[in-house]
């Protein structure tokens, strides 16, 4: 029997010219979104970071960072997006029945005009360069069970590091993921990598399974200099 | 209460002549972005006065000066603001480009096509374009009939109409270029800048969710979207 056509099938075509513009404008989209977390991040450097001994601070840190850092890479938008950034969105999608509450994402990009869709960034505070396992235990449960980001294949998790070496955490990281790790071509001089996973799709969805995640660290001590090499 | 009011600043009044040197304080206080400012204009040029006037407000008024063709100052500043969006969200190395389509002959139609080219090869900006077939012409107004006039609500009070976008492929320099026709009544209101960023910004989430076939058939099914 033959099939109808559905409300998407009508209204996008997917015809290989729409087909070909789509996909690679949603690739080029996630360099953006990224290019803009990392101009925040070089104005969290030369505003707040610099300025203080970052050593001293001990509490709150992850969400103290997160929240100093949205209003930064909103500024470094130029207001013409078609998304915009926000700090504790909840993912609807995957919400479990009451009184449950919904996944809530550090930072994620919310499109203007469906804010169902969202590309949300995963935060947290690594003290040293070894200390990953909170890392990709979030990497592991959110991202890779389709809990985050349930409408996009791609997502970030950002690292504020305290003390070590970039490079240990991508080489511990990649260890414990027991995936390869490749220098994202876009960011060739700063401490972007991603990698490649098919995810879990829970029982009855259709997300897609294909997921590439960025690793991106952002050095919070010592070295917590602006990066003015790029863009 | 915490409100998003900039701090007093000492000589934040000085130099002001006149209501466009008020204007450029405020922005500048408020460190509005210039797609922020383009809202509050629109608000208080269009928007406001349309609230409060009747049927020859300004922003119910034709696109073109005088009613005639070849002024198209509305219409270019709404493709180049949605251009803007879509460089903005995908990369200002994207060729996006846009046709205003204008009457040849004949009265003027009561609505406006512009077409967003997608991708387009070695074009850029906007430009404007001849419609002189008549079976297009005639499609247009049967469009217009069938279903964007204004409707009046069974109360009489609330009136709506629709605007078309449509998604098809044209041929520019031989390749099939992907395009989006945009449609709709012949009034300022509709080819406002603030109506091109959001008209862009959907346009833009569609490109976000296009999905290969299968993956799109499967998840509507589940949502009992079929049709």
């Amino acid at each position: 029997m033959s099939r109808g056509q559905t409300i998407a099938e009508l209204r996008w075509l997917d015809t290989p010219d729409f087909m070909a513009v789509a996909r690679a404008w949603q690739a080029d989209a996630s360099t953006i979104l990224l290019q803009f977390v990392w101009r925040g991040y070089d104005l969290l450097c030369g505003e707040v970071l610099s300025r203080i001994e970052v050593n001293d601070a001990e509490e709150d840190l992850e969400r103290g960072i997160t929240q100093l850092l949205e209003p930064r890479i909103r500024r470094a938008m130029t207001g013409d997006e078609p998304f915009d950034i926000q700090h504790g969105s909840y993912e609807e999608e995957s919400r479990q029945p009451p009184p449950a509450q919904p996944p809530q994402y550090d930072l994620a990009y919310v499109w203007n005009q469906n804010e169902r869709l969202k590309w949300p960034l995963e935060a947290k505070v690594l003290l040293k360069d070894t200390l990953v396992r909170e890392y990709v235990k979030a990497m592991n449960e959110r991202f890779l069970t389709c809990m985050y980001a349930p409408f996009s294949s791609e997502g970030a998790m950002l690292a504020y590091l305290f003390s070590g070496s970039p490079q240990k955490v991508f080489s511990n990281v990649s260890k414990a993921l027991l995936c390869c790790l490749a220098q994202h071509p876009g960011f060739p001089g700063r401490p972007h990598k991603t990698s490649d996973h098919v995810r879990t799709v829970p029982h009855a969805k259709k997300y897609a399974a294909a997921f590439r995640c960025h690793h991106m660290v952002l050095q919070i001590s010592a070295l917590a200099e602006p990066n003015s090499q790029l863009m | 209460m915490s409100v998003p009011i900039p701090e007093p600043r000492p000589g934040i009044l000085d130099g002001l002549k006149d209501w466009d040197d008020v204007d450029a304080r405020v922005k500048d206080a408020f460190g509005f972005k210039d797609a922020e400012w383009t809202l509050v204009e629109d608000l208080f040029n269009y928007t406001l006065p349309d609230f409060k006037g009747g049927a020859d407000s300004p922003g119910r008024k034709p696109t073109r000066h005088n009613g005639s063709a070849g002024d198209d100052k509305h219409l270019k500043a709404y493709c180049e603001y949605f251009i803007r969006v879509l460089r903005a969200g995908f990369g200002q190395d994207k060729n996006v480009s846009a046709t205003i389509f204008e009457e040849g002959k004949g009265e003027l139609l009561p609505l406006r096509m512009v077409a967003v080219h997608l991708d387009s090869p070695g074009r850029q900006g906007v430009k404007c374009e001849r419609m002189d077939s008549p079976a297009l012409r005639e499609r247009l107004l049967s469009l217009h009939r069938k279903f964007l006039a204004s409707r009046e609500s069974a109360s009489g009070f609330v009136s709506y109409t629709r605007v078309a976008r449509l998604y098809d492929s044209v041929k520019i320099k031989g390749r099939d270029v992907p395009t989006i026709f945009v449609i709709k009544p012949d009034q300022i209101r509709y080819w406002t800048r603030s109506m091109a960023l959001r008209d862009a910004d959907e346009v833009a989430t569609d490109i976000m969710m296009w999905r290969d076939v299968g993956e799109r058939r499967g998840s509507l099914e589940k949502e009992g979207l079929h049709v």
